[in-house]
C-alpha cells in the first residue's frame, strides 16, 4: 500500500502509567504522512511533539544502532526506527511494549533482567595467555566467523518474541545466547569453557524449542536460532 | 512496574510457520503421552483369556480403528516435525533464507507420510 503525503495512519498505542492507571488501555492517534519513507519512530515523534507530550517511549540513535526502541508493531517485534510505516500495508498500526518484559511506562520496558542474562554469558574478551606482541591479530577468515553475531544491538526484540522466554523466567533467551556465540566463536577469546558452562542448562541452550520467532523478529537480520544450535553442537563436542 | 511478564494481554504475537509447527509439536507430544498411559492401561487388562477376548473384541470395533488412524496422524506429525527440529539443530535448516519454507516442505512430507500410512488402515476398517 503506497502512502502519499497528506495521508493519515492511525497509531493505536498501548498506554500504561502505573502511578495513575489501574490497567493498561489503548489510545488512538492520527499520524499525518508528511514525506515519503516515514518510519514508525517518525510517527511516534510526531505524536509526542505535536499532539501528546505524555506519550512515553525510548529512542536515541533513530538509525538502528542503539537498540533503544524495540517494540511490538502489528504483532511483530522490531525497532521502530527501522520500520517503514508503509511496509505494514495497513491504515492502523497497533503498537505495544515488548512482551515478556516488565513495563515501566507506556512503551518503555525494564531491561534489567534482560541485561543481567546478557552478563551471565560474560560478553567480553577473556584472556588466559599474554597477548603475542602488541595486540591479538585475527585473520580475515576468522573474523568472518563473527559475521551475523557481532551486529547485535541488544534491542530485546528476539528474547521478547520467544515463547520459551515468556514461559521460563530464568531462560537466558536468544539474545544472551547469540552474544555467547559471538565470543565462543571468536578465535582470540579463551573463555569458551566458562561460557559453555553458563549456557549448558535447561535454562540455557536446551530450552530453545526452535520456534523461530526470534529469527522473524530480529531487526538486524541476525539468526539467534542458528547461534543456539551452534552452541549446542559445541557443547556436544566437548570432552569431559 | 507491576505489569510483569506473562500477562495475557501483553503476550500476543503474530503467528508464523515455525510458531504453528511448534504448537502442533507440543499438542501431539502431550497426546502421545496420554496415549501411552491408555495403552498401558489396556494392556494391564489382559490378565486372563476371558478379559483378553473381551478387550480384543472391543478394539476390533471400527471406532477404535478410526482412533488408530488419529493416533497415526499424531505420531507421524510428531516424528516428521521432530526430524525437522533435528535438522534445524544439526543441518542448518533454519537459515534466514529458508526457515519458513522449510516448515512448508516438512508439512508436505508429513502429509505424504500420513496419507501413505493411512490408506492401508482405511482399507482394513
Ligand atoms: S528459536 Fe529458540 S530462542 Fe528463538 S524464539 Fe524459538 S525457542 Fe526462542
Ligand atoms: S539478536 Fe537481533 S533482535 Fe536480538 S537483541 Fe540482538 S539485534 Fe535485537
Ligand atoms: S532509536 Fe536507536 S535503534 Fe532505534
Amino acid at each position: 500500500m503506497a502512502l502519499n503525503v497528506g495521508d493519515k495512519v492511525v497509531f493505536k498505542i498501548f498506554r500504561y502509567d502505573p502511578e495513575k492507571d489501574k490497567a493498561p488501555y489503548y489510545k488512538d492517534y492520527e499520524v499525518t504522512i508528511t514525506r515519503t519513507g516515514m518510519m514508525v519512530l517518525d510517527g511516534l515523534n510526531q505524536i509526542k511533539w505535536e499532539q501528546d507530550p505524555t506519550l512515553t517511549y525510548r529512542r536515541s540513535c533513530r538509525e538502528g544502532v542503539c537498540g533503544s526502541d524495540g517494540m511490538n508493531i502489528n504483532g511483530v517485534n522490531t525497532v521502530s526506527c527501522m520500520s517503514h510505516i508503509e511496509d505494514y500495508n495497513s491504515n492502523v498500526l497497533t503498537i505495544k511494549p515488548l512482551a515478556g518484559f516488565p513495563i515501566i511506562k507506556d512503551l518503555v520496558c525494564d531491561f534489567e533482567d534482560f541485561l543481567n542474562k546478557y552478563y551471565v554469558v560474560k560478553p567480553y574478551l577473556i584472556e588466559k595467555t599474554p597477548p603475542p606482541g602488541r595486540e591479538r591479530l585475527q585473520s580475515i577468515e576468522d573474523r568472518k566467523k563473527l559475521d551475523g553475531l557481532y551486529e547485535c544491538i541488544l534491542c530485546g526484540c528476539c528474547s521478547s518474541s520467544c515463547p520459551s522466554y515468556w514461559a521460563d523466567p530464568d531462560y537466558l533467551g536468544p539474545s544472551a545466547m547469540l552474544n555467547a556465540a559471538r565470543y565462543v566463536f571468536d578465535t582470540r577469546d579463551e573463555g569458551s569453557d566458562e561460557r559453555l558452562d553458563a549456557v549448558n542448562s535447561v535454562h540455557g541452550v536446551w530450552r530453545c524449542h526452535t520456534i523461530l520467532n526470534c529469527i522473524s523478529a530480529c531487526p538486524k537480520e541476525l539468526n539467534p536460532t542458528k547461534a543456539i544450535a551452534e552452541l549446542q553442537k559445541e557443547i556436544l563436542k566437548r570432552k569431559y | 512496574m507491576d505489569w510483569y511478564r506473562g500477562r495475557p494481554h501483553h503476550i500476543q504475537y503474530k503467528w508464523h510457520e515455525g510458531f504453528v509447527a511448534w504448537l502442533f509439536h507440543r499438542i501431539t507430544g502431550l497426546l502421545l503421552i496420554l496415549y501411552l498411559f491408555l495403552h498401558q492401561w489396556v494392556i494391564s487388562t489382559l490378565q486372563n483369556p476371558s478379559t483378553f477376548d473381551a478387550t480384543m473384541k472391543a478394539v476390533e470395533n471400527p471406532i477404535f480403528k478410526l482412533a488408530e488412524i488419529g493416533l497415526w496422524l499424531v505420531a507421524s506429525y510428531h516424528a516428521v516435525n521432530g526430524l525437522r527440529v533435528i535438522l534445524v539443530n544439526f543441518a542448518g535448516a533454519a537459515e534466514r533464507s529458508n526457515y519458513k519454507g522449510n516448515v512448508w516442505i516438512f508439512w508436505v512430507v508429513f502429509a505424504i507420510v500420513f496419507v501413505a500410512g493411512a490408506i492401508p488402515m482405511f482399507m482394513h476398517l
